[in-house]
């Protein structure tokens, strides 16, 4: 099972950093989602590899029965990673709502706009980025 | 020796740095000081020289700690105590107390004179400290301290001149910058041996050590003491007014680079770097310097010059790297300290007497100024190496050391020492016959008056000094040069003693000859000066080039930065991190050592075709309908990993998403391109590395096996203490509650995230959108289905596939599909309680389990277990665990729920809006 999890975990892990260096937020956000699948696979593969589950029969032992604990952490990194994409798709749509774009902007290229003073006086609110 | 003498030295010596810093306070403290400033500042100087001669007549010797600093990291101040390291300070000192009395008669009383003074006084002490140093990290501090000093000391004359700050700073960014690889030497030397120089010597470090710490180090002693290519900031520091040259660029500042190669000798001279660098650097800085001071036409800059020179002089002599050599270094460094300090001295003194420093408006200064020009000869003398002075006496010795031996280096050494000593005479005699021979050729020079005793007093004693140290060649070898080059070599050198007439010798021979050359060359130049150099050599243009090009890098690299968008940010830091990860990639080996397993190669083929598509096909809703796709293989290579309550979870995780997006798709897909992704060289540049690495660190975790004493406590206590038998259920529950209650608070917070993100809007529409009929009725039926199923992992998940988690995420499915199907406005009307307050109230639940067994003096999140049988006919488990699930449930559930129903709303809205 080992060289199908680790070639599964090269091809989340491409694609998803690949992803993720993408321009826009669509995808963006499934990068980050392949990223954390190739993650809890890792997690998995850090624990004891088994032939039965970790769901136990009354009385019987516990050899061969699979590492839970990396399924513990897995099983709630899944939902907090699951929680975490709700979260960006509604910030999605907030700001396709408010009219923005959606782009992971570079920042506007003026020399004005990077001056210590300019940065200093959009700190304290003094000018407005247009 | 007793503790009480040890006591007694370590506070003398401590003592030897504290006077000047005394006198230097006193004189920042006291405003009315100014007249007496002088006297201040060479009483200052006094008692330090008298403190080094106490110790010196006692015979100190060894190491005498004052402090424990920072003892872990081996920094302790602490003096190292010989009669070498005493003989310099005692040149320090003493030429601290000439320079300080004539700095006094320089300035008048003024504030200015009084500052300078006393910033002279705290350089004194600084450079005191660093010759009394034991410890290399405390020496390292001192030698900064002294670039510190000496940047305001240069800075002088700020007020009347605007060259001095940058002269300052050229000479504080090359002293200081050079030193920074010395602390790493530093560094080095204590962690192959040790910080405290007397240990260092007691050990014989490898050759490799030696040379790693000599490289470090010798780009600070090039600096500080002005070698070729970072000679220039001397001739700019001549910026500074006359006494802070006279101290700093002649007995002190510019040798403590000479100083450090002298300590340094015994723990790395065994490198063979030590000769090929520093006589080579050495040579060309002796003829170089000389070159440029027959140039020059003031005669501030032709001393300065000449300082470089023989700076040069004695780096060669040092980098021959024998014992003898080190000895002749030594005694040069004296006599060129004693005559070089009293020909700045006597510049003041001229240009005091006559206002102007320049040979072509001087000469014909004998008539007036008559001391001036007897105690000038005298170090003139010295300086051009004639006998009987001491300049000729150390000069016969470093060239005897030279025909001692004849490899090629050393042919190279005598070539540069006769050209740059020719030069010297030339040069010197330019000097001495331009200013004072010949009629004066200007008006100021003609009406010059004999400078007052406070002009005179310094360069009459060291004039006298450098007569006695020539003509008493056998009591100095004795008294001085024995003991001093032997404490600092550490061990006893065999030498032909000192003197001044050996007979006609080769050394002898080659004064003669340089004395002649350097005379003919002086008639021949007559007063001419020389071409400074192509300018694109020029130091200080070098410097500003450098500067700038700096600036510019600096600038650019982060205008590209600013520039960029957070992507290159973000691949610039993978990058980075991807070095970190060089080591495991021969892991991947392990790939072809192991059984491939049939069913995951299929499950993996899918996946393949999946990402493929993700990223080759065309279609925003492709995209993420592959990344569920994608999802879906993952479950069911966690099915091959039996890990049955993870495939749950990531299959409802999977639609949960699906769900989500759908309900926000109107808004997320208008900005994204439908055309296929693509492949970018530059991105897969960054991500196929790291890919690999992720595998990579699959096989490494593979080859070591976990401690097998954590999962077998699980699988055992799970069924004993917490009556459970889903393993990992129980972990989550149980074993660590604290986890998840965090985990869950996550889960509400984000879910209460999108609710702040998407403001309601209520449409003022009657009807709203809901499902169709078929919809409705299909609802109906599975509805109550779902719900059963819910309820159903969450009460068996103690024992079965199932909990919390998964029970949550049931329970929004269902919720999302009933309010899909009925409307959001009927789907509240049946709920009790709005689904955020379900969240808030499940999150409450989380809280009171692990509290109350707190209150109950347990531990918290402790759970109780038990089995129930009503009328002994059933056999029902129960634990408190099902309450934590339940709050677990009710938090995920009605947080996810609450989400998905403000984005509906929201959907809504707009469609109400008429787009």
């Amino acid at each position: 099972m080992v060289p199908v999890l680790a070639a599964s975990v090269f091809l989340l892990l491409t694609a998803g950093v690949y992803l993720v260096l993408q321009k826009t937020l669509l995808r963006v956000v499934i990068g980050l989602a392949l990223v954390s699948h190739a993650v809890h696979l890792i997690l998995l593969a850090s624990g004891r590899q088994g032939v039965v589950a970790p769901v136990l029969l009354p009385g019987g032992g516990i050899e061969g029965v699979a590492d839970p604990l990396p399924q513990a952490f897995v099983l709630t990194a899944i939902v907090i990673a699951m929680a975490m994409t709700i979260y960006l798709f509604a910030a999605m749509a907030a700001l396709a709502k408010s009219g923005e774009r959606m782009e992971v902007e570079p920042v506007p290229d003026s020399d004005e706009a990077h001056a210590p003073e300019a940065v200093q006086a959009e700190l304290e609110g003094r000018v407005t980025r247009p | 020796m007793s503790d009480a003498t040890v006591t007694l030295q370590t506070w003398l010596a401590t003592g030897i740095v504290l006077m000047p810093v005394l006198a230097g306070a006193l004189l920042f403290a006291r405003r009315e000081s100014n007249a007496v400033a002088g006297l201040v500042g060479a009483t200052g100087s006094g008692l330090s020289l008298a403190l080094i001669v106490w110790l010196l007549l006692e015979r100190a010797q060894g190491v005498r700690v004052v402090w424990e600093w920072v003892p872990e990291l081996q920094v302790v101040l602490s003096w190292r105590l010989n009669s070498g390291t005493l003989a310099i300070a005692a040149l320090v000192a003493f030429v601290g107390v000439l320079v300080m009395q004539f700095a006094g008669a320089y300035f008048g009383p003024s504030a200015k004179g009084r500052r300078a003074i006393a910033t002279l006084s705290l350089f004194e002490a600084s450079m005191l400290g660093l010759i009394l140093a034991d410890n290399l990290f405390m020496l390292f501090t001192f030698w900064e301290l002294t670039g510190l000093c000496s940047f305001f000391l240069i800075n002088t004359d700020a007020d009347k001149r605007d060259d001095t700050f940058a002269a300052a700073q050229q000479a504080l960014v090359v002293t200081v910058g050079g030193a920074l690889p010395m602390l790493l030497g530093f560094i080095y030397l204590a962690s192959v041996g040790s910080a405290s120089l007397t240990e260092l010597y007691a050990l014989d470090l490898p050759i490799r050590a030696q040379t790693i710490a000599f490289l470090l180090i010798l780009p600070a002693v090039l600096t500080k003491s002005a070698q070729i290519p970072f000679h220039f900031w001397l001739p700019g520091a001549m910026a500074a007014p006359t006494p802070i040259s006279a101290y700093l660029h002649s007995a002190t500042m510019v040798k403590a680079g000479l100083i450090l190669l002298i300590y340094l000798f015994p723990v790395c001279g065994g490198t063979p770097l030590w000769t090929l660098l520093l006589v080579p650097i050495g040579g060309v800085t002796c003829i170089w310097g000389s070159y440029r001071a027959l140039g020059q036409d003031d005669i501030k800059l032709l001393m300065a010059w000449s300082t470089v020179s023989q700076l040069g002089l004695m780096t060669l002599t040092l980098g021959l790297g024998t014992d003898l050599a080190i000895r002749a270094g030594i005694l040069y460094l004296f006599a060129h300290a004693l005559f070089k300090a009293g020909l700045f001295i006597s510049v003041g003194g001229i240009d005091h007497a006559a206002h102007t420093r320049l040979l072509s408006k001087l000469g014909g200064l004998r008539e007036n100024t008559p001391a001036l020009f007897w105690f000038a000869l005298i170090l003139s003398g010295s300086m051009a190496g004639l006998p009987p002075f001491a300049g000729f006496l150390s000069k016969e010795l470093v060239l005897e050391k030279l025909t001692l031996a004849a490899p090629l280096v050393h042919d190279v050494a005598v070539i540069a020492i006769v050209l740059g000593s020719i030069g010297t005479v030339a040069y010197t005699s330019r000097f001495f016959f331009g200013s004072f021979t010949g009629s004066p050729r200007s008006e100021e020079a003609s009406k010059a008056h004999s400078p007052g005793l406070g002009f005179l007093s310094a360069p009459a004693v060291l004039a006298a000094l450098s007569l006695v140290f020539g003509i008493g060649a056998k009591w100095i070898d004795r008294w001085f040069l024995e003991p001093v080059s032997w404490s600092l070599v550490g061990r006893p050198i065999e030498a032909p003693h000192l003197a001044l007439w050996h007979g006609i010798t080769v050394p002898l021979v080659l004064s003669a000859g340089i004395v002649t050359f350097g005379w003919f060359l002086y008639r021949r130049l007559a007063g001419r000066g020389l071409p400074p150099g192509p300018e694109a050599l020029s130091g200080p243009i070098l410097f500003e080039n450098f500067l700038s090009l700096s600036r510019a890098l600096g600038d650019r690299l982060s205008r590209a930065l600013a520039g960029a968008s957070p992507s290159v940010y973000f691949g610039l830091v993978l990058v980075f991190g991807l070095m970190w990860s060089v080591p495991l990639y021969g892991k991947l080996g392990d790939f072809f050592t192991h059984q491939w397993n049939f069913g995951g190669s299929l499950v993996l083929f899918v996946q393949l075709l999946a990402i493929a598509g993700l990223i080759l096909l065309p279609g925003r809703l492709t995209r993420v309908l592959l990344l569920s796709v994608v999802g879906f293989t993952v479950a069911l290579l966690y099915r091959l990993l039996n890990a049955p309550d993870l495939v749950l979870t990531q299959l409802l995780v999977e639609v949960l998403t699906a769900v989500f997006f759908a309900l926000a798709v109107r808004f997320i897909v208008t900005q994204e391109s439908p055309s296929p992704i693509g492949l970018s060289s530059a991105r897969l540049a960054v991500a196929v590395p790291l890919g690999l690495a992720g595998a990579a660190l699959v096989f490494a975790l593979d080859a070591e096996p976990p401690d097998p004493r954590l999962p077998d406590f699980f699988l055992e206590a799970a069924p004993t203490i917490a009556k459970g038998l889903n393993v990992v259920n129980v972990i989550l529950g149980d074993f660590r509650g604290l986890d998840t209650l965090v985990e869950t608070v996550v889960v509400i917070l984000a879910a209460l995230g999108v609710g702040g993100l998407l403001r309601r809007e209520r449409s003022g529409r009657e009807t709203e959108l809901k499902g169709s009929f078929v919809v409705r009725q299909l609802t109906r039926l599975i509805l109550p289905l779902a719900i059963m199923l819910a309820l159903a992992l969450l009460l068996k998940g103690h024992d079965a596939p199932g909990g919390g988690f998964v029970s949550g995420l049931s329970f929004a499915v269902a919720a999302i599909l009933g309010f899909a199907a009925y409307g959001t406005r009927s789907f509240r009307a049946r709920i009790p309680v709005e689904p955020d307050r379900i969240a808030i109230f499940g999150a409450l639940i989380l809280i009171a389990a692990s509290v109350i067994p707190m209150v109950m003096g347990e531990p918290m999140l402790t759970h109780r277990h038990g089995t129930l049988s009503p009328l002994g006919a059933f056999a029902i488990k129960w634990s408190t665990t099902l309450f934590f699930e339940i709050g677990v449930v009710m938090a995920i559930a009605g947080g996810l729920t609450a989400a998905a129903m403000r984005l509906w709303e929201m959907t809504n809205t707009r469609r109400d809006g008429g787009i």
